[in-house]
């Protein structure tokens, strides 16, 4: 498993994509939910999963608390490493930085905040790679 | 030449452009080659606070430096350069906001004047410094003038890191590389 991290518009996409191969995205951009990704990686595909601060946001709607959001997204990346290892195929995630400005006046922001933080770190702990991606540049930090 | 600069708020990242640029001039004039250092300065005076700013900015400079205050059209000044000049722009982000929010630039023309800086620095061979900001690693702003800013900037630091021969980021002073090396 591949994590691709970087600030809004920093070419993550670009980055991923200079790779060779098919590929299979699951975007929340485009509406997709984070449990898509079963029904939408093809065979022999590597698997693509973006918008991970948009999966965690709508995490926040529901009547959990960080703990309980953060063990859901664990889950998710076992089952995810698990069925790479069946497969025999690759999944990148690519994930937005998001902690490195002013504190947010929101406290729903603050909380978005802090969980995309801690859940970058476990997927970081997961990922075998981790590629910080600034300006169109990866630099490999895994 | 072409180096893109960029970096948090007072992370040092003019501090060290202006360096960069001071030692390219220096080089230039060791080996008898023909070179003027100049500053293209994008912010305008407009507040006590932006005074203050330009005056601690200038302050650091040497008397090495010609400045030029230019808000929005740097082309016809960087089309006067010659080969051997040094420029420094400091920095894109202001220059950036003054186009589109003043003069309501759309993005494909802010695109085709960045590109012109470019062009002019490869076609005259002078060295061109741009330093700019890292303003896109907090929580996306929901507001849509923000987010056209902060997309229309990215777009512009791609396109300049692709065509920089060296493109550092500075941290606390230090310049990390993520593109050649000084």
């Amino acid at each position: 498993m591949q994590l691709v991290i970087g600030g809004a518009f920093s070419g993550k996409r670009k980055v991923v994509k200079a790779n060779n191969g098919t590929f299979s995205w699951v975007s929340a951009y485009e509406g997709d939910r984070v449990g898509d990704w079963e029904a939408k990686w093809e065979n022999g595909s590597t698997l693509v999963m973006e918008g991970w601060e948009k999966w965690i946001a709508s995490e926040l709607q529901n009547d959990e608390n960080n703990d309980e959001i953060r063990r859901g997204f664990k889950t998710i990346f076992k089952t995810l490493l698990k069925e790479e290892k069946n497969r025999n195929n690759r999944i990148v995630l690519i994930m937005l930085e998001v902690g490195k400005g002013i504190v947010p006046l929101h406290k729903d922001e603050r909380r978005l905040r802090d969980l995309a933080g801690w859940i970058a770190q476990d997927a970081v702990s997961v990922s075998d790679e981790v590629d910080f991606v600034w300006n169109g540049l990866s630099k490999r930090l895994k | 030449m072409i180096l893109f600069i960029s970096g948090g708020a007072r992370s040092g990242k003019s501090h060290f452009a202006e360096q960069t640029a001071l030692s390219f001039f220096h080089k230039l004039k060791e080996k008898h080659q023909r070179s003027s250092l100049y500053y293209i300065a994008t912010a305008k005076k407009s507040d006590d606070e932006m005074e203050e700013r330009i005056r601690f900015h200038q302050q650091d400079r040497g008397k090495e430096w010609q400045t030029v205050e230019e808000s929005f059209h740097l082309e016809p000044i960087l089309s006067q350069f010659k080969k051997g000049d040094v420029i420094l722009i400091d920095c894109l982000t202001i220059w950036l906001s003054n186009v589109m929010f003043e003069l309501e630039h759309r993005m494909e023309r802010i695109e085709n004047s960045v590109n012109r800086w470019l062009y002019l620095a490869h076609e005259k061979q002078f060295h061109l410094l741009i330093v700019s900001n890292d303003v896109n690693e907090g929580i996306p702003s929901t507001d849509e003038a923000v987010q056209r800013y902060m997309y229309t900037l990215q777009r512009l630091h791609q396109t300049i890191v692709q065509q920089s021969d060296i493109a550092a980021q500075v941290q606390a002073g230090i310049p990390m590389y993520w593109k050649g090396e000084i």
